[in-house]
């Protein structure tokens, strides 16, 4: 069993997309809510074991750890006919349950407090693993836990397990509704720091976009959670595709990284799927070859991140990696690269080669789609730090007023002095600045002038 | 005197009283002067009658031991055609006993019977003695044997005379009979040719009677039983011996005859229950039952053949082309649904072109681990240990039994034995199942070998790329480090050279394939089918070599490694060099000494020159779809493109 993942759910949102992820593997492996295989699902070629692994009497595990400090959505997960999917020893509730009232400090802190009892099950998962290959993270970096207690646990992590990859699904706020959560600026550039620096690979899940795309392209008016968790769970599916179905390549996690992320630095991913439709919505299916799907999934509209209007057009791609499903033709592929090339849809970095990667995966048989041909486009492009400078405007908003300030001095780590808060702008505006040096052709030679570290 | 006259003309000897006759000083007292001229024409045929008599003693079913032992075995000739060639001229022969016998009773009734008599009634056969003499001496000269022998007589059948034409005829037919058996044999999968005479020859046995022409009864007996188990190899040494074949028996034709042979060979090899421990499965009875039905099939048609008018290279060609149209369709049948051929070519994308790319990524991952000293029966059953752990660790286990390396210790150079250097000298061996043999024969393995260690040096490659993004990922190192940069492009590279290969090249290509063949039902439509695959993926794998005609008339180991896969190769070599240079554990690669800064240098300035010196190749030769698909995937930013030209 090679090239295993550890799913680590945080905090409200991560256990509610994490919940949805682990619906749809389960839909798409052939395996029931409790478990166990179904019988049409017997000899399938798929590689059920990167993300599950089997009991004593045969049935399907997931190699999850769930973690909250607050019991809601854990418990209508565990209500759910999925309750006897999940070992119950990876199931970690904090035992006041106060949560982390959507403070990270407060998320950060109980993280450090528990640690040993979290890392416990971490270790014993890791050790269930022939060769694990790394850990997926879901979480927001809005709220308590999810950005608080990740951020700990993904500092811990790269401490402890050097060698695995850390990939994390990252949930950003809606920027189109005003948040409840008052701190979210702080808490989202606090976590950014640590996906900066401790995480391997970002797939940013921005929910304005998500919201955008699920009002304009899906025509839900109101989107609940649940719509767009679907819309979280294909993509998370998707793109992990290639790692659970056999294929000539990208067969595991650093195949798939490595050649998205040339530089260590620039690892926040955009995704893009098309063809999107609901399930009730049939009357927009339309016809679709890989052309279609490639061109669209260039369109901006349909990008799983709001990056906004890129004014000077000077934002480009890093690379691309274009997942290709259903009823492919191969000798289509080059075709629509010429094309795609000939018409400029897309513009690449200047200082060094580039193209869009397609891998030809199988899909899941037992999970009946209405098109043809899906596509899930990964992307490490420039543009993503639009996303980082809106939440340092924020920051800086708030900052500059020291607003809501006193819930965090009330943790140890805030205590003396706000450090914490600019050393963190400091390197998320790096970030920023980096992404913008990454449209130049003086690239290169620009880091070696003003690397900071 | 006349009754011995019509007696000596069936005798094998000249009678004393004959040779006494024709001494005039005999003869004049008991027949007339004019009439000597006449005896002297009798007896003229009647040593032609014995001249041919003694041929059919010596190569004939009742042979003359004594008139063999006159003869210089050198000189005699042997086989079953010519066997039959005397035996048909005994048969024209019958004809002139039946003369003879109806003279003798025509002289017992009336015994004033004239020597003019006797004479006019034999006179008849006077041309077609002479003819067959000439037939005879013809094929006794020219040493004919086999079915050159039939080649022999059909350019001598066309005959204005009515009486030498239905003695060809005759002949004909008496030798077509034994070649109509052996082709009855041989489309019935057994060759019987103890003389080498048929056209379809076994070259194993040529090969070894080459030297000493064993035209004797002790000559072993070349009957190959479906049941041999060496039969899977044995296929392949039966070939056409084009010397063999009657010029007027179209070489397609003959291949055709080939085809069928083969083919039955295979499916009774299959069918028999000796081979085969499932018989009892219902496809196998089907298939036992089916064969039943092709011999009757075969059985009748070849009665319509005995008819002596039918016997033409028309009909000839009708029976085949109709056993072959039975013969295929049988066989793909069987190809499809009982071999499963759909599933057998989709194990050899799998394996020998990479199609499961996680088995050979674990696989790769677990033979660096293996460290190997020396090259010894060990090694290769370790390496095809490893290789079963991965396909089990991969859930692949069930279908990777069918593989089986093998390692040519000759070959190895032991000065560069390392992991790496191994895999150029493995061969993936797989246990095919019959009648796909047909269509992967052991030079198409040997073509799926040598693009298995292409693809899976590149993989290796890509495998050692990632390791030192790992490296490098562990060790913190910026992202812009001249190393990191370098290995970005080394990366980019493989992985779109990977691409291109998987996706543009052996996908596109299976796919194609895979359409051609689930529309035919012709088993030699999917033979073509797949041969047309290999010829593509290599051509577009570029491991077709470039053949230079003026030098390869001259010598053909001068034959160009395709220049494309030259410098393939030495970038495989760069690769190589840099992941072993920068994975070196105590290189500090913010650090270099001067060698290390040295040895980089030379790395960039030697991938500089072999990627202008492919993308000049790509961009010269660009007519060829395959150059532009690798281009447009390399050069997708024009990044490589303007760069050389900023260079220049």
């Amino acid at each position: 069993m090679p090239s295993e993942m550890i799913t680590l759910q945080l905090g409200q949102c991560g256990n509610q997309i994490g919940f949805e992820f682990w619906k749809r593997l389960c839909l798409e492996h052939g395996i029931s809510p409790s478990g166990v295989l179904e019988d049409f699902a017997t000899d399938g070629p798929d590689r059920k074991d990167v993300f599950f692994y089997q009991a004593d009497d045969d049935h399907y595990i997931p190699r999850a750890v769930l973690l909250d400090l607050e019991p809601r959505v854990i418990h209508t997960i565990m209500q759910s006919q999925y309750a006897k999917l999940y070992n119950p020893e990876n199931i970690y509730l904090s035992k006041d349950g106060g949560g982390a009232g959507n403070n990270w400090a407060s998320g950060f802190s109980q993280g450090e407090k528990l640690q040993e009892e979290v890392f416990d099950i971490i270790d014993r998962e890791a050790d269930g693993s022939d060769s694990l290959e790394g850990f997926v993270l879901c979480h927001s970096i809005a709220g308590g836990t999810g950005s608080g207690m990740g951020s700990y646990i993904m500092e811990r992590l790269s401490d402890h397990f050097p060698k695995k990859l850390v990939q994390t699904y990252s949930v950003f706020p809606n920027q189109d509704e005003i948040s409840d959560v008052v701190v979210q600026p702080y808490n989202s550039l606090l976590t950014l720091r640590r996906l900066t620096s401790c995480a391997d690979c970002v797939v940013v899940l921005d929910n304005t976009a998500l919201n955008r795309i699920a009002t304009d392209r899906l025509h839900i008016e109101n989107p609940s959670f649940t719509q767009i968790n679907t819309l979280v769970s294909t993509i998370m599916s998707v793109s992990t595709t290639t790692l659970r179905y056999p294929s000539y390549m990208n067969n595991n996690l650093i195949g798939l990284t490595a050649p998205l992320i040339p530089t260590p630095q620039l690892h926040f991913l955009m995704t893009g799927y098309t063809p999107l439709t609901t399930e009730t919505d049939i009357s927009n299916v339309r016809k679709t070859t890989v052309l279609d799907v490639m061109r669209r999934l260039l369109q901006p509209k349909n990008m799983m991140v709001s990056t906004g209007p890129d004014k000077t057009n000077h934002h480009c791609y890093i690379s691309i990696l274009n997942i290709i499903q259903g009823e492919v033709d191969p000798t289509q592929v080059h075709k629509s690269l010429q094309r795609i090339r000939e018409r400029k849809l897309a513009q690449f970095i200047p200082w060094g080669p580039a193209s869009i990667q397609v891998a030809l995966s199988r899909s899941s048989p037992y999970v009946q789609s209405s098109h043809r041909v899906s596509g899930l486009m990964l992307a490490n492009h420039t543009s993503i730090c639009s996303l980082f400078e809106r939440a340092l405007n924020q920051y800086d908003k708030l900052r500059k007023r020291g607003a809501f300030l006193d819930q965090f001095r009330k943790e140890e780590m805030f205590k003396d002095d706000l450090h914490e808060l600019d050393d963190s702008r400091d390197i998320v505006d790096s970030l920023v600045q980096e992404y913008e040096a990454a449209t130049r052709h003086d690239y290169l030679q620009w880091q070696a002038k003003k690397d900071i570290e | 005197m006349i009754h011995d006259v019509i007696l000596s003309l069936i005798t094998e000897k000249e009678p004393q009283i004959i040779r006494e006759l024709l001494n005039e000083d005999i003869s004049s007292q008991y027949i007339h002067p004019a009439e000597i001229k006449i005896l002297k024409d009798i007896v003229k045929i009647a040593n032609q009658f014995r001249d041919i008599k003694k041929f059919i003693l010596i190569y004939g079913t009742d042979q003359d031991e004594l008139a063999i032992e006159k003869i210089d075995p050198e000189n005699r000739l042997v086989g079953f055609y010519i066997r039959q060639f005397a035996n048909g001229i005994d048969n024209v022969l019958e004809n002139y006993y039946y003369a003879v016998t109806q003279l003798e009773r025509k002289f017992l009734i009336k015994p004033t019977v004239s020597l003019m008599f006797i004479f006019h009634e034999l006179e008849k056969f006077r041309p077609v003695f002479e003819f067959l003499q000439k037939l005879i001496s013809g094929i006794e000269t020219q040493k004919l044997h086999g079915c050159q022998i039939l080649e022999y007589l059909e350019d001598n059948s066309m005959h204005g005379n009515k009486h030498i034409q239905e003695a060809i005829q005759t002949i004909q037919k008496s030798v077509y009979s034994i070649f109509i058996q052996q082709l009855y044999q041989w489309l019935n999968g057994k060759l019987i040719d103890k003389y080498e005479e048929f056209f379809i020859s076994n070259a194993d046995v040529c090969a070894s009677s080459e030297k000493k022409p064993v035209y004797s009864t002790q000559s072993s007996v070349n009957t190959f039983h479906s049941s041999d188990h060496s039969l899977l190899i044995g296929l392949w040494q039966y070939d056409i011996n084009f010397d063999m074949l009657p010029h007027y028996f179209p070489k397609s034709w003959a291949e055709k005859v080939l085809f069928i042979g083969r083919t039955v060979l295979t499916l009774n090899s299959k069918s028999n229950p000796l081979n085969n421990k499932t018989f009892s499965s219902p496809e196998l009875t089907a298939l036992c039952h089916d064969n039943i039905e092709y011999e009757k099939k075969l059985y009748e048609k070849f009665h319509q053949l005995q008819q002596p008018n039918k016997l033409t290279i028309l009909t000839f060609e009708l029976i085949i082309d109709e056993i072959k149209l039975n013969v295929t369709e049988l066989l793909s049948n069987l190809a499809i649904k009982d071999a499963d051929l759909i599933k057998q070519l989709e194990l050899f994308k799998d394996f020998y072109l990479l199609g499961r790319g996680e088995l050979f990524y674990e696989f790769i991952g677990q033979l660096n681990q293996l460290y190997v000293k020396s090259v010894t029966d060990h090694t290769v059953r370790d390496i095809n240990r490893l290789f079963h752990a991965s396909a089990v660790s991969v859930n692949y286990q069930d279908c990777a039994e069918l593989f089986q390396f093998e390692l040519n210790k000759n070959e190895v150079d032991e000065s560069i034995i390392e992991s790496r250097g191994l895999f150029q000298y493995l061969t993936l061996t797989y246990k095919i199942k019959s009648p796909l043999h047909l269509i992967f024969s052991p030079k198409v393995l040997i073509k799926y070998n040598e693009l298995f260690r292409f693809l899976i040096r590149v993989r290796k490659i890509q495998y050692d790329l990632q390791m030192l993004w790992c490296y490098h990922r562990e060790k913190k190192i910026q992202g812009k480090n001249d190393i990191v940069q370098f290995r970005n492009k080394l990366m980019f590279l493989i992985n779109n050279l990977m691409y291109y290969l998987h996706v543009d090249v052996l996908e596109s290509q299976f796919s194609i394939m895979m359409d051609k063949i689930k529309e035919t039902k012709d088993f030699e439509k999917i033979i073509r089918a797949h041969s047309c695959f290999q010829a593509n993926i290599l051509s577009l794998c570029f491991h077709l070599e470039t053949i230079n005609p003026m030098v390869k008339s001259m010598q053909t180991s001068l034959v160009m490694e395709n220049p494309v896969l030259a410098v393939f190769k030495k970038i495989f070599k760069l690769c190589e060099e840099f992941t072993a240079f920068a994975l070196t554990p105590p290189k500090k690669t913010e650090e270099f000494d001067e060698y290390d800064k040295l040895t980089f240098t030379n790395f960039e300035d030697v991938f500089g020159s072999l990627v202008d010196e492919l993308f000049r190749m790509l961009s010269t030769n660009s007519a060829a779809v395959a150059i532009t698909q690798l281009l447009l995937r390399l050069d997708f930013n024009y990044w490589f493109s303007t760069k050389n030209t900023t260079r220049d």
